[in-house]
């Protein structure tokens, strides 16, 4: 195939495969998998190509951490936390907020959002039942404690952990680059909920009393199903997280870490690996296969070097480059999906490494693009997710309820990341 | 908004729609639900009882003690069925004796649950008679209207591991619309 020609259809077949996405009236993976497919049997990417396209990094990270998440799920450590988190909270409405924010936060910068906000959101919604006060702003500070939680390490979401095996960036980088910026965004974000949404934080003394005693009744060793896979699950997490902070020292990939303490623990628990492995969610990880063959159609007729080049014509420096990236990635990642977003993306920052310093643009993508899923209720799974749970269970939050707040904790945490991105890097 | 109502829900079940009816379930073998807060007025309870129902676990007593000054009712049931078919093979003379020894059992096992259930506060009537153990305690908890029904999972039949409830249980349970305590 020409280049022009082949370039015009790579570009088309991505573009259909992101309107796909975004209307998902096709599963984002059948949709991604048809466009690899068509540009494979176009020989658009040579078959060559495909393992240099395909990021091993980012696949087996994601299979490890799903193993780990998955076994770990089984024994009911996060049903413990749940019960235990909304025991700490005492019936007090202000205190449920910020505990299962923080909580929540925790949980997905080390395991992925959608697991955190799928075990968590049903204790929070009981509890709120239970405080018989409106479940509207708990539900939101979720969303955005796990995305922005999300933001903090290498491995708390998608696009952190593509970005860093792209760039080659360690856990201790992220964690120092993203780990502050997360903190002080969700002070910021819980401050701002608790702003428009003070009303819903009272409780009168009796029902907290009457609260306390029904929470308190509830048993966390009830939830453990699995004493034993409960230690060994809590060993095996705490130990990978530990690997994570040393790998670079070692000179070991964080996929290798991920797999290690995966494999460890299926050997460890003893568990039918049949029953763990089928949990992967393998839809997630032939969706990634299925962006990278269609990012490197994009690489290989040289559509990301002309939009670099087209770019870089208009951006100077780093700091503007800084500045777009971010306010890019997050406005879009709030329409997008932030994966598919990310892998676009990366090329374009390598192809931009040979005009700047490329350093700052990682940490405004993973800003941008795990921020901007704040914006609206299909930004992020995360949301889609907690806006589903809470639908069955019939609280309405409508897209626009969403967009309101969404948009507001967007720009105004976006703004923050910015701000500490630009001292630190460009400089006042 | 709707065309966004319906692509969130789209996605949720594309994203975790099966994930979260298995976490919902474990959440909700432990945690109450709203209703449940409640707990119901029992002022009636039945009770049924027979040689199969064993001993009855202290945490009953000690469960049934929060529904102090209610009336318990502990009824013995001699199977109709079986003295009948006594009664064809082994004589009219045999029946007799063995409706006679079901009886005085029946005083027995009634006298010492009700003295144990009179320890905690509750009004115990005894009844013996001879009738269908499933039909009749059926017919009972919807004539006299009791509020709950406490029973054994062996009552009426012994259990097995294959079958961890009597089939005159599982009878009763599917039949009465009233609450049931299975011990």
């Amino acid at each position: 195939m020409e280049g022009n020609v082949a370039m015009t259809v790579a570009l088309a077949v991505f573009l259909i495969t992101y309107a796909m996405i975004i209307s998902e009236r096709v599963h984002r993976t059948v949709a991604a998998l048809f466009g690899a497919a068509i540009v494979l049997f176009l020989r658009i990417v040579p078959w060559d190509a495909v393992p240099e396209h395909l990021d091993l990094d980012t696949i087996f990270l994601l299979i490890g951490m799903m193993i780990i998440v998955n076994t770990a799920r089984e024994s009911g450590l996060f049903e413990y936390i749940a019960i235990k988190t909304a025991k700490f909270a005492k019936g007090s409405p202000m205190k449920v907020l910020i505990l299962f924010s923080v909580v929540t936060a925790l949980i997905s910068s080390v395991l992925d959002n959608v697991t955190t906000v799928l075990l968590l959101t049903p204790m929070l919604l009981y509890i709120t039942k239970l405080m018989d006060v409106n479940p509207v702003p708990f539900l939101l500070a979720e969303v955005f404690s796990s995305n922005i939680g999300g933001t903090a390490t290498l491995i708390g979401d998608p696009p952190n952990i593509m970005i860093g095996s792209a760039a080659g960036l360690s856990f201790n980088e992220f964690l120092f680059n993203m780990g502050p910026i997360a903190v002080v965004d969700l002070l910021v974000s819980l401050g701002l909920i608790y702003l428009l949404y003070r009303n819903a934080m009272n409780v009168s003394e009796a029902k907290r009393n009457r609260i306390l005693s029904t929470i308190e009744g509830l048993s966390e060793e009830e939830a453990v199903r699995d004493y034993g896979l409960f230690k060994k699950s809590v060993t095996v997490i705490i130990g990978v997280i530990l690997l994570f902070f040393v790998h670079d020292r070692l000179g070991i990939e964080p996929a290798v870490v991920a797999l290690v303490g995966a494999s460890t623990l299926l050997l460890w628990s003893k568990m039918e690996p049949d029953e763990i492995l089928e949990k992967v969610e393998w839809t997630a990880i032939f969706f990634f296969i299925g962006l990278f063959i269609l990012v490197g159609a994009l690489v290989e007729t040289g559509v990301i070097e002309r939009t670099a080049r087209w770019i870089l014509g208009y951006i100077g420096n780093t700091g503007e480059a800084l500045l777009v990236i971010t306010w890019f990635s997050a406005i879009a990642s709030a329409v997008v999906d932030n994966i598919p977003l990310t892998a676009a993306m990366i090329p374009l920052i390598k192809a931009m490494s040979a005009s700047m310093d490329v350093y700052p643009l990682w940490w405004a993508l993973s800003l941008g693009a795990c921020l901007g899923g704040n914006g609206t209720a299909i930004g992020a799974s995360a949301n889609v997710v907690v806006l589903g749970i809470a639908a069955r269970e019939g609280v309405r939050i409508t897209f626009m309820d969403f967009l309101k707040v969404g948009m507001t904790i967007m720009f105004v945490t976006v703004m923050v990341g910015v701000g500490m991105l630009w001292v630190r890097y460009i400089g006042v | 908004m709707d065309i966004f109502s319906k692509l969130i829900q789209r996605k949720f079940r594309n994203i975790a729609g099966e994930r979260y009816e298995e976490i919902a379930r474990r959440y909700r073998e432990f945690l109450l639900l709203p209703e449940e807060f409640v707990l119901p007025e029992i002022r009636s309870i039945l009770m049924p009882v027979d040689r199969f129902s064993g001993e009855i676990p202290s945490e009953l007593y000690e469960t049934l003690s929060a529904y102090s000054g209610a009336s318990v009712t502990v009824v013995y049931i001699s199977e109709k069925r079986t003295l009948s078919l006594i009664e064809q093979t082994l004589g009219k003379e045999e029946a007799e004796k063995l409706r006679r020894a079901k009886m005085e059992f029946a005083e027995r096992l009634s006298h010492e649950i009700a003295s144990r259930l009179e320890k905690h506060d509750l009004r115990v009537e005894t009844r013996h008679f001879i009738g269908s153990k499933s039909d009749d305690v059926i017919e009972l908890a919807e004539r006299e209207k009791f509020d709950l029904l406490v029973v054994s999972r062996s009552y009426g039949s012994e259990v097995t591991r294959t079958c961890p409830m009597s089939p005159v249980v599982l009878k009763i349970v599917q039949h009465v619309k009233i609450p049931v305590v299975v011990y």
